[in-house]
């Protein structure tokens, strides 16, 4: 299929109609004109010749001359005349010979017929005194001159015509053509994002029409999308904030178990102090000492393990938005997973699960931007929570008793690329929506618990900020397993 | 019936064609006389002059006048009698004879009436014109021309 633009096109329609036109102008009005010029004359001759016959035979029937003296006169005048013949036929042999000529003694032709020069006709007469023929010739100059001036007025029409097809053709362009080009470029431009496109549209008809339009709509398309960045920022958020109360439950269990050793600790040692000030036994006063120091050192120890979760924390939060370091992809998940649990465990504290950790050894480390990728994480672990628990209710809606909840985090190295597979026994995705789960604002979980963005932004954090992938597998009432690949 | 349609019918015939040849003959003696308009045709010329006048041969008189003539028509015993006495000729080769120069252009047609006074009246109003009537035809108007000194031939 051969691809015309727009302005081929105008430009073939138009030309198309002028070779049309001036086919009929030079090839077939000609020819017609010509047919019926020739036509008009072989008629014109022969009415001459039976006016002529006319006059013959009433001036020999009624001896009145006039008639073939005035239709003679009316014959010899004409510039075209070749030849007008008075011929006879005997009465008894029928032969056909010659009474006069005009001009005298013209030979006049056998076969008597019309050529490219000169129209033949005939018109007989018949009276008692003589039987015969008219035979008059007249030349076809005045044919080929009109002719010849019909074929120059063809040529000048046809240009004529080339002239105002070519004028209309420009006119079309630019009032067609151009406009819809330039449509064609903004409306190319909004594609790609620009929502700053505007078109002219000075003209009243459809095309100025079309270009209001698409100004309106363009304009109305830019606050749209401002509108809709502006709802999608606050869903972020949202998500964001969800995935942040869920990692602050997590830091505030992991904080909270040290502190209750070093509170404990505390609370234990003040009273070995009471005691010790209360002692006057030496060996006593020794024991107390030493369980006041192994106290203490207990307290360091759950200290410094707070302080470590804490540094971190900040270790992971301090590096600026959206830049690579060299990530330790086994600690990240381990400290992610035991967040995500503890998140988990202390929002539903009736439901447990078991945490299985796989992770390979002599990963190296990957090129990662940790506040994105522990997001990533913990969303797909939060999700696998989720369903396993929303199986383990129907199991136990079912009377079935025999369920366990199962986390699988698995790390490993796979050529130039580490993998992360997060599984759980859960739900699974069903195979009709399984194409659906990472289109933004896709969920199943309840309105409120879910903003249906948090599959979308882990996989353009995987895909986008990471160059990596992410892939489903499922089995409905079977598992899920999530598979990421960070490319080293 | 029979018998007087194969006897008494032809006899009915052939006395009808005597008749007839009768009165061919008796034209061809009829007597005749040049009359012209007092303008043009001189008032006497010789049977040469005058068979050339109404041969077409001579289309001017003397003065310039254009030569018109005016016939009798071939079926009346004067127009017979004119080709015949003048001409030479039958009345239906004058006719012929005049149909070719006509046709060629090369003489004014003639004009033929049935009656004298129709050929008396044109040469009155034709100047330059010449008739042949009857012998004897009392002219109102124009001059007899004497052909050979004859007024009647």
């Amino acid at each position: 299929m051969i691809k015309l633009s727009l302005k081929s096109k105008i430009w073939f329609t138009v030309l198309s109609v002028v070779v049309m036109f001036a086919f009929f102008v030079l090839f077939y009005f000609p020819e017609q004109q010509q047919r019926t010029l020739l036509h008009n004359y072989n008629t014109e001759v022969q009415n001459l010749a039976n006016t002529v016959a006319l006059g013959v035979k009433i001036a020999l029937t009624e001896q009145n001359l006039e008639g073939v003296e005035t239709a003679m006169d009316f014959v010899r005048k004409n510039e075209e005349l070749k030849f007008v013949g008075l011929m006879q036929v005997d009465s008894t042999s029928g032969l056909k010979s010659i009474f006069k000529t005009v001009p005298d003694d013209y030979s006049i032709p056998a076969d008597l017929l019309s050529n490219d020069t000169m129209i033949v006709k005939t018109a007989s007469f018949s009276t008692p005194l003589m039987t015969g023929d008219i035979v008059l010739a007249m030349g076809t100059d005045a044919i080929t001159t009109s002719k010849k001036e019909i074929r120059y007025t063809s040529l000048f029409v046809c240009f004529i015509v080339l002239c105002v097809g070519v004028f209309i053709g420009f006119l079309l362009a630019r009032n067609i053509s151009v406009p819809v080009l330039a449509l064609r470029d903004a409306a190319i431009r909004v594609g790609e994002g620009d929502r700053t496109q505007q078109v002219k549209s000075g003209s009243q008809d459809e095309i100025g029409e079309l270009g209001r339009a698409f100004n309106k709509m363009v304009k109305a398309l830019a606050v749209a999308e401002a509108e809709r960045k502006s709802a999608q920022d606050q869903l972020i958020l949202s998500e964001k904030m969800a995935s942040l109360g869920q990692m602050t439950a997590g830091i505030a269990h992991e904080i909270k178990n040290p502190l209750n050793f070093v509170n404990n600790f505390s609370s234990l040692s003040v009273d070995l102090l009471q005691e010790l000030e209360e002692s006057t036994d030496e060996e006593d006063k020794k024991d107390i000492i030493e369980s006041l120091k192994s106290n203490l050192t207990k307290i360091a120890h759950h200290g410094k393990r707070a302080d470590s979760i804490v540094a971190t924390m900040l270790q992971h939060s301090r590096g600026a938005a959206g830049t690579k370091v060299p990530t330790d992809i086994n600690q990240l998940c381990n400290e992610y997973t035991d967040l995500a649990f503890h998140g988990m465990r202390a929002t539903t504290r009736d439901f447990n699960c078991a945490i299985v950790k796989d992770y390979a050894e002599g990963i190296p480390l990957v090129q990662a931007i940790p506040q994105e990728l522990s997001r990533v994480i913990l969303n797909l672990l939060n999700n696998g929570f989720y369903a396993a628990a929303e199986r383990e209710r129907k199991s136990r809606e079912n009377g079935e008793t025999e369920y366990k909840a199962e986390i699988r985090v698995t790390t490993m190295r796979q050529d130039d690329n580490v993998i992360i597979k997060i599984r759980d026994n859960g739900s699974g995705i069903p195979k009709a929506i399984k194409d659906k789960i990472f289109e933004p604002f896709f969920t199943t979980k309840p309105t409120g618990q879910g903003t249906g963005l948090g599959l979308s932004l882990s996989y353009d954090i995987m895909t986008k900020e990471h160059q990596g992938m992410m892939s489903v597998d499922s089995e409905e009432n079977n598992f899920t397993e999530f598979t990421l690949t960070l490319p080293l | 019936m029979n018998k007087l349609i194969h006897y008494i019918l032809p006899a009915f015939l052939i006395v009808l064609l005597s008749l007839s040849v009768a009165n061919k003959s008796n034209a061809q003696d009829q007597a005749i006389m040049v009359i012209a308009n007092d303008k043009g045709a001189p008032a006497a010329m010789t049977m040469k002059e005058l068979k050339s006048v109404m041969l077409g041969e001579k289309q001017r008189w003397a003065d310039g006048t254009k030569v018109s003539i005016a016939f009798m028509k071939a079926n009346t015993s004067v127009g017979s009698s004119t080709a015949k006495k003048i001409m030479g000729m039958t009345g239906d080769q004058l006719n012929k004879f005049w149909l070719a120069l006509v046709f060629q252009g090369k003489a004014k047609a003639p004009v033929f009436y049935g009656s004298s006074t129709d050929v008396e009246n044109y040469v009155a109003q034709n100047p330059g014109a010449i008739g042949v009537v009857e012998a004897g035809y009392a002219l109102k108007s124009g001059h007899v021309v004497t052909i050979d000194s004859k007024k009647n031939f």
